[in-house]
């Protein structure tokens, strides 16, 4: 089939619109309310074509393309008309700049926007490099403004956290309404009041932190003008240097952009390329620059010398802290690794330890020992069945344990998109959070027991007696088995009891298999977890998830905060130092109240310093990369690790770059691409083959509000309004 | 510390405030600014002084919010107190020349005043041009036009007035067989470098107020060093007036861009720090 | 009276002096040199009370003291040494403050080198002096800490008035005796806060800031009001002062603030300072502390600071505490010619800023957004001594060398600011602007006094206080006779 545009031929798709068509072919339409992600809306009228036979001019982005059609893009009366249009878009926009002839000389004497309470012009308009208004301007060729300018003189939306709103800039096209309810599937904002009146606003026009909003920023990115912007970038423009690097925030590895400006990290945004769609969440879209700029970050080593931690040079600390752990026998050192480390960080970790002699390493994350319990034995390896896209094609999807509000939130574009498409969502979750709209949410008295119920609806419906959770259970039955594609998600409110946690697990897994499921992935309550296990950085793994079970290379691994524990190297604040510990080296990038209580103070990175890689949930390796200053004297994890290893003597730390170390690991960690999926073990062959030891009872400092142990919310403030209002307790 | 009588936001973004200063208010003359310090953490920052009142004992100032400093002065409600050092720099020279004409822009349209009203009173024939971007952002035409033969307006939208800049009006009335002795001009400093050159092109001496980076304004530390006619000069000493086609232009718009990121960043601080919390 | 007399001619016993004689100095607790290169806190880290009773017992009562010779201000030393050793602490304070009002300064800041600590006897015989500063410091500081506070008696009150311009260490001295005389003291300051070059210009690493807001509160208490943000000669003259305003008497101590620059190429480009605005920016305005503070300060990588006095060490150790890879310190004459107290250039070195002796700056490059990127500079060697009795620095030909930095601090002088003279007809000023006065603080103007950097030129703070002393005792007795000399020289 074919259409001729502007007197050529073009081959057309079945299904596509007029503008879909000019675009593949590279032939300009002007647009401003469409956005290729997002439904037409035929808003604007910029798109406005001619085609033989219509009575009117009809919207390019709307109007479906049929074959032998004839369409003009471009023509005087056309034009003229678009050109009016417009006119009358900036008439109630601050367009005076816009539309000036002096504009490139005054922005060139003013290179970056001159921050300002109102923007009355582009001079003072924080998206002016990216004003897609302006473009269209400047493509029709506009220079003047027939109609009667007016500024609205609407209240700035200022008190909000993360995302200020400017609505006198707002040319109503509605991308954030469409980007809000259609990709995000929150529906925080929509078309309120009426004619000249009408805005953007949420429910009864209150504050976002009322509404259902999550703040994760996709407005901001579709905005064609600065009337939705970020507070914290709004005035630093474009950066000077960047990169691409992976969030580490939470397991869900979105690929994002990250910016340097004047010597520090000043943004990160989500990539266009990545499994996170163009989309990211508030942690690691406004959380991840406070934090690594936060003025409580650790800066110098420092030992405690008369009951005072004194800052002191490197090569004492590490003097010091050799000294110290040598003073102690090999089963008497336990280490606790952290899960926002990287792998080769990991990796390091577990050969200091290994290399002396002990195994009593733990991962600080809920998750890890129980999952490790349950899915250690009954898989090859600890990790989940499928990917986050693959979500997208489900018809069914349980969420079991958490309410993907700040848990691998962007998991949630992927669950509305199977929702789109017609899938059914449960959800089963005990904390009274704000979900996701469209699930079906089930709240039992407790997980263990009502996964167990489920289980037992799936095997043999009907069987029991009614009572709510067991109806609600055969609900998300049938649903499971009916579908043809199912996913299931287990994240960390089911595991704040570590018994619970494993049978929860266990369960998840039988429930896959019982299914035939197709996703079944952890909702890691670390950002790197999958990344240590693969590091082996936990007892009885070494690199690979091999499970080393006593071959008698270490210690009989044991509980480091358990008992016969004297020193601890803690990577991660633990929730309290066990009464027999009498040395403590802490190395991390913020203090804690436990770190006032150690020995040695190692001051390191946050994971936008480093260099590394890690993998997300799904098992998706991530590269790090970073040109990031760390403040005064902090060293990134992997050369303080390299530093220790060599002050202790040991083997196998003669790494110049991390690259080198990325290649001892060992594993295919080629970014990008994907780790091979956990399998489930024949029946027969299942074991419990690690035991509670593996992971010390938590609950450990480590949610979704927290970054290596540290409250999000101490360095960023605005995290604490948004947490309190959706109720997080933790 | 001196007391807030009344702050309004008189257009999109412009302020004016009305302190209580009655020492300052018998000592004001054109062309004197004022140090003003928002609170403890706050920078000093140099207002030019728009108006007073020696019986009322008050200051006014006009002020654009572009930075931390005058957000915080933009969120002081009446009452509030704020530390000022004032009257500052060197008096504008004024005398009967014939016929001048005054353009203000930006926070000059407020602070034009004083210059205006004192070249009426020294027998000037006295030409007033104001601009904005667009006619939402005019403001004091009133005021101005009491004390001024003439006024003009300037859009660069057309919304009102001439479209263009107050030099677009300045030539326009030249070229229609207008003659100016001397022009005054006060804006930001884009606006007076362009009206000090067309002022220079059309053989009219100028006097424009120079606005750099200030620390102490006393002459103390020499951040607002500038070159005027090939010197070295402090524009909190030995201005801010200067003559307007001797200014190292491009020199000054370098230096002040000294600290940009740091304003940036300051100012997104801040106002993370300020604007959180509940309520519109 | 018999107090004062307490601790006044004591000698040591023959078995106390052979102690001193073979004692040591005991040294300052400092801060490791690496680390406190990278923060703001105080360097010295103090004497404990047992130390400091070690080190008084040294002193070994001389007869004929040299110290209190050295010493500008007379301090009676052997005096309050005695109280320490005895643990008369407040005592020792209230000896130390008859003749000088803020010993926790002083204590701080006085080149003792070359004061009482140069004229020690210990040092006659090739000792270490006795840490006289260190002490000093000592008795005021254990004050503040402890809750028991010297008493502060202030005489009936005069009913006369008497307005002090500048709050800095002159001011503040002459605030202090005239307000302990019941006289009505008013003090005029130009900044948002006291201390004049105590707070802009001495770093808080070296003079933490709480101890001028401590001594200000005790004036306070005395009843010395204090306004700031007053420029005088601009909201309100001297004259107007004594003739409207009810003033009996006017202090100038408005300092020498008015920087200096080389005038050689490039000076104007971005990231050249004067010594003032960089300290001022970080001391008074906290500009290390941005952005909870929100005057901003350039943290250079590779700064240089041109000048060999203490304004130089504090910016040269400024710059490397604001993060600096490389602080270098460009000065033209020799290592023992500079200017700084001995303890700062110490320290400095200990720190890690590199030291460029005989080097001067010709010009500076700039890059195409007027960043300064580099200095060219030129060795200089020692030619015939010149007016001030220094050997006169002399350009080696053909020796130029550039030195790439991002940032430059000028601090070669300051001299007399003009804001306030200017305005003050009648106050006769020699050919640097400095004013004139005689032996007493008098100035050619009828009830005008001064003292201190608006006199003598940039000097150190214990000679303005000197000059306020000086000052307040000729204030006084122009209050009581209303005299005046026909000329002043």
């Amino acid at each position: 089939m074919t259409a001729r545009i502007d007197g050529k031929d073009y081959d057309i798709i079945e299904g596509e619109t007029i503008l879909d068509i000019a675009r593949r072919n590279d032939i300009y339409i002007p647009t401003l309310c469409n956005h290729p992600d997002l439904s037409a809306f035929g808003g604007c009228r910029l798109c406005l074509v001619k085609v033989e036979g219509f009575r009117a001019f009809v919207p390019a982005c709307a109007t479906p393309v049929q074959d032998d059609m004839v369409i003009e893009t471009t023509e005087e009366d056309l034009d003229d008309l678009r050109r009016r249009i417009l006119q009358l878009i900036l008439s109630e926009h601050p367009s005076a700049c816009i539309i000036c002839a002096d504009r490139e000389e005054c922005l060139d004497l003013h290179p970056d926007p001159t921050k300002a309470g109102r923007v009355t012009g582009c001079r003072f308009c924080p998206n002016r490099n990216e004003c897609d208004l302006f473009d269209v301007v400047k493509a029709l060729g506009v220079d003047d403004i027939w109609v009667e300018t007016e500024y609205k003189d609407v209240p700035l939306y200022r008190r909000d956290p993360f995302i200020h709103r400017d609505y006198n800039l707002c040319i109503l096209c509605g991308r954030c309404v469409r980007v809000c309810a259609e990709i995000r599937g929150v529906s925080a904002i929509a078309f309120t009041e009426r004619s000249h009146d009408a805005t953007i606003g949420t429910a009864f026009q209150g504050p976002l932190v009322d509404s259902s909003c999550v703040f994760c920023g996709a407005c901001e990115d579709v905005c064609p003008t600065g009337s939705i912007s970020s507070k914290m970038t709004r005035w630093v423009s474009i950066p000077e240097v960047t990169g691409k690097s992976t969030c580490v925030m939470c397991p869900a590895g979105c690929a994002m952009d990250v910016g340097f400006k004047w010597g520090r990290m000043t943004i990160t945004e989500p990539s266009e390329e990545g499994e996170n769609v163009a989309q990211a969440c508030l942690k690691g879209r406004y959380c991840t620059v406070p934090l690594t700029n936060s003025k409580d970050r650790l800066e110098y080593p420092r030992v405690t010398t008369d009951g005072v931690l004194r800052p002191v040079k490197w090569e004492t600390a590490l003097e010091t802290a050799v000294e110290g752990l040598k003073g102690f026998a090999p089963e008497e050192i336990g280490m606790i690794v952290s899960p926002s480390l990287t792998v080769e960080e990991a990796f390091l970790a577990q050969r200091i330890m290994r290399g002396l002699g002990s195994d009593n390493i733990a991962i600080a994350s809920n998750m890890a020992g129980p999952m490790q319990k349950a899915w250690g034995g009954a898989m090859d390896r600890v990790a989940g069945i499928g990917t986050m896209t693959d979500i997208r094609d489900c018809d069914a999807v349980l969420i079991v344990g958490t309410d993907l509000s700040l848990t691998a939130a962007v998991t949630q574009v992927h669950v509305h998109a199977a929702w789109k498409d017609g899938a059914s969502v449960f959800n089963v979750k005990i904390d009274p959070r704000k979900g996701y709209r469209h699930a079906d949410v089930i709240e039992p008295d407790a997980y263990g027991p009502f996964m167990d119920i489920l289980l037992e609806e799936v095997k043999a419906p009907g069987q029991q007696p009614h009572t709510p959770d067991r109806d609600a259970a055969g609900r998300i039955a049938s649903a499971l088995k009916d579908a043809d594609k199912t996913a299931i998600l287990v994240g960390p409110g089911a595991f704040r009891d570590a018994a619970e946690g494993t049978q929860v697990a266990k369960l998840a897994l039988e429930l896959f298999e019982a299914v035939n499921g197709t996703v079944l992935l952890p909702l890691w309550d670390g950002g790197n977890v999958q990344g240590v296990l693969e590091a082996g950085a936990s007892r009885c793994l070494t690199p690979g998830q091999c499970i080393e079970q006593d071959s008698g290379k270490y210690s009989s691994g044991r509980n480091p905060l358990g008992e016969g524990i004297k020193a601890l190297y803690l990577t991660h604040p633990v929730p309290e130092i066990p009464e027999g510990v009498e040395f403590v080296v802490y190395q991390g990038p913020f203090g804690s109240q436990v770190s006032e209580r150690a020995d040695v103070i190692l001051p390191s990175s946050m994971f936008s310093e480093t260099e590394g890689t890690v993998i997300s949930l799904d098992g998706r390796v991530g590269s790090i990369t970073s040109d990031a200053r760390l403040p005064n004297m902090a060293k990134p994890d992997w050369k303080v690790f390299i530093d220790m290893g060599r002050a202790l003597g040991l083997d196998g730390f003669d790494f110049e770059a991390v690259a080198d170390i990325t290649e001892a690991v060992g594993l295919p960690l080629e970014p990008g691409t994907h780790l091979p999926p956990g399998e489930p073990l024949p029946e027969g062959d299942r074991a419990v083959r690690v035991d509670d030891a593996v992971n010390p009872v938590g609950p450990w400092p480590c949610s979704a509000t927290r970054y290596r142990g540290r409250e999000i919310a101490e360095d960023v403030e605005d995290f604490l309004e948004v947490a309190a209002s959706w109720g997080w307790d933790e | 510390m001196n007391r807030i009588i009344t702050i309004e936001e008189e257009v999109p973004n412009v302020h004016k405030m009305v302190i209580d200063a009655p020492d300052v208010a018998k000592k004001c003359k054109p062309g004197h600014f004022a140090i003003v310090i928002p609170d403890e953490q706050s920078e000093r920052i140099p207002l030019s002084i728009a108006d007073w009142d020696e019986d009322a004992g008050t200051v006014t100032i006009y002020f654009l919010e572009v930075g931390v400093s005058t957000m915080k002065l933009a969120r002081k409600v009446a009452g509030d107190e704020i530390d000022m050092m004032a009257p500052l720099g060197r008096e504008s020279e004024i005398d009967n020349y014939g016929t001048v004409v005054v353009c203000g822009g930006c926070y000059g349209v407020g602070a034009i005043y004083p210059i205006v009203k004192a070249l009426k009173e020294a027998g000037n024939t006295v030409v007033t041009i104001i601009e904005a971007r667009a006619k939402y952002l005019l403001y004091n035409e009133e005021v101005l036009a009491r004390d001024s033969d003439e006024i003009y307006t300037a859009t660069s939208d057309g919304s009102h007035g001439t479209k263009g800049k107050a030099q677009t009006v300045m030539k326009d009335l030249v070229d229609g067989g207008r003659h100016f002795d001397r022009a005054y001009i006060m804006g930001c400093t884009f606006m007076m470098m362009r009206n000090a050159r067309m002022a220079k092109e059309l053989g009219i001496p100028s006097k424009v107020y120079l606005n750099p980076l200030m620390v102490d304004a006393t002459g103390m530390c020499g951040v607002c060093r500038c070159d005027v006619g090939g010197e070295t000069k402090f524009a909190c000493v030995d201005g801010p007036e200067f003559d307007g086609a001797d200014v190292d232009w491009e020199q000054l718009f370098k230096r002040s861009a000294q600290y940009v990121p740091h304003q940036t960043l300051a100012y997104q601080h801040k106002k993370c720090d300020i604007d959180h919390c509940g309520g519109v | 009276m018999e107090d004062i007399y307490k601790y006044a001619g004591k000698r040591l016993t023959p078995d106390e002096m052979k102690a001193a004689i073979a004692s040591s100095r005991h040294a300052m607790t400092e801060q490791d040199a690496i680390v406190r290169s990278r923060n703001f806190e105080e360097v010295n880290l103090g004497y404990s009370i047992e130390t400091a009773q070690e080190e008084a017992k040294r002193c070994l009562l001389c007869p004929v003291p040299g110290c209190v010779q050295g010493c500008p201000v007379r301090i009676k030393i052997p005096e309050f040494l005695s109280a320490i050793v005895e643990g008369d602490f407040l005592e020792a304070l209230r000896i130390v403050k008859e003749d000088n009002a803020l010993p926790a300064v002083t204590g701080r800041v006085c080149p003792q080198e070359i004061q009482c600590e140069g004229k020690c006897t210990h040092v006659k015989a090739k000792r270490e002096s006795v840490g006289i500063g260190h002490l000093e410091r000592f008795v005021a500081d254990l004050e503040r800490y402890s809750s028991e506070k010297l008493p502060v008696e202030t005489a009936e009150p005069t009913g006369r008035k008497v307005a002090i311009v500048g709050a800095g260490p002159s001011g503040l001295t002459v605030a202090a005796d005239l307000a302990r005389s019941g006289h009505e003291v008013h003090v005029y300051e130009a900044l948002q806060k006291p201390g004049g070059v105590l707070i802009y210009g001495i770093p808080e690493f070296r003079l933490p800031k709480e101890l001028v807001f401590y001594e200000v509160d005790n004036l306070k208490q005395m009843g010395v009001q204090f306004h700031y943000n007053h420029v005088i000669g601009r909201i309100f003259t001297v004259d107007e002062m004594l003739d409207e305003r009810g003033f009996d008497a006017v202090y100038l101590g408005v300092g020498a603030g008015l920087p200096r620059f080389m005038n050689i190429e490039g000076e104007s480009l971005n990231g050249i300072f004067s010594a003032n605005e960089y300290l001022t920016r970080n001391n008074l305005m906290k500009g290390y502390e941005f952005p909870t503070y929100d005057t901003p300060i350039y943290r250079g990588r590779n700064v240089a600071v041109i000048g060999g006095g203490n304004v130089a060490m504090d910016s040269v150790r400024t710059a490397k505490r604001l993060g600096a890879e490389n602080a270098y310190l460009v000065y033209r004459r020799s290592r023992v010619e500079m200017p700084a107290r001995d303890e700062e250039i110490h320290h400095a070195e200990e720190e890690g800023v590199e030291f460029h002796n005989l080097t001067n700056p010709i010009r500076y490059l700039g890059d195409e957004n007027g960043w300064v990127r580099a200095m060219e500079c030129i060795q200089m060697e020692l030619g015939e001594p010149d007016d001030s009795g220094r050997r006169r620095p002399v350009p080696i030909e053909g020796s130029e060398f550039t030195l790439d930095v991002d940032a430059v601090v000028v601090s070669v002088g300051t001299s007399a600011n003009p804001l306030l003279t200017k305005s003050t007809p009648g106050l006769e000023l020699n050919r640097w602007n400095n004013i004139i006065v005689d032996d007493k603080g008098r100035t050619s103007k009828k009830g005008v006094f001064s003292g201190g950097d608006i006199v003598r030129g940039a000097a150190t703070v214990i000679l303005a206080m000197g000059d306020g002393r000086v000052a307040a005792a000729g204030i006084e007795e122009y209050l009581e006779t209303g005299e005046w000399p026909d000329k002043v020289e």
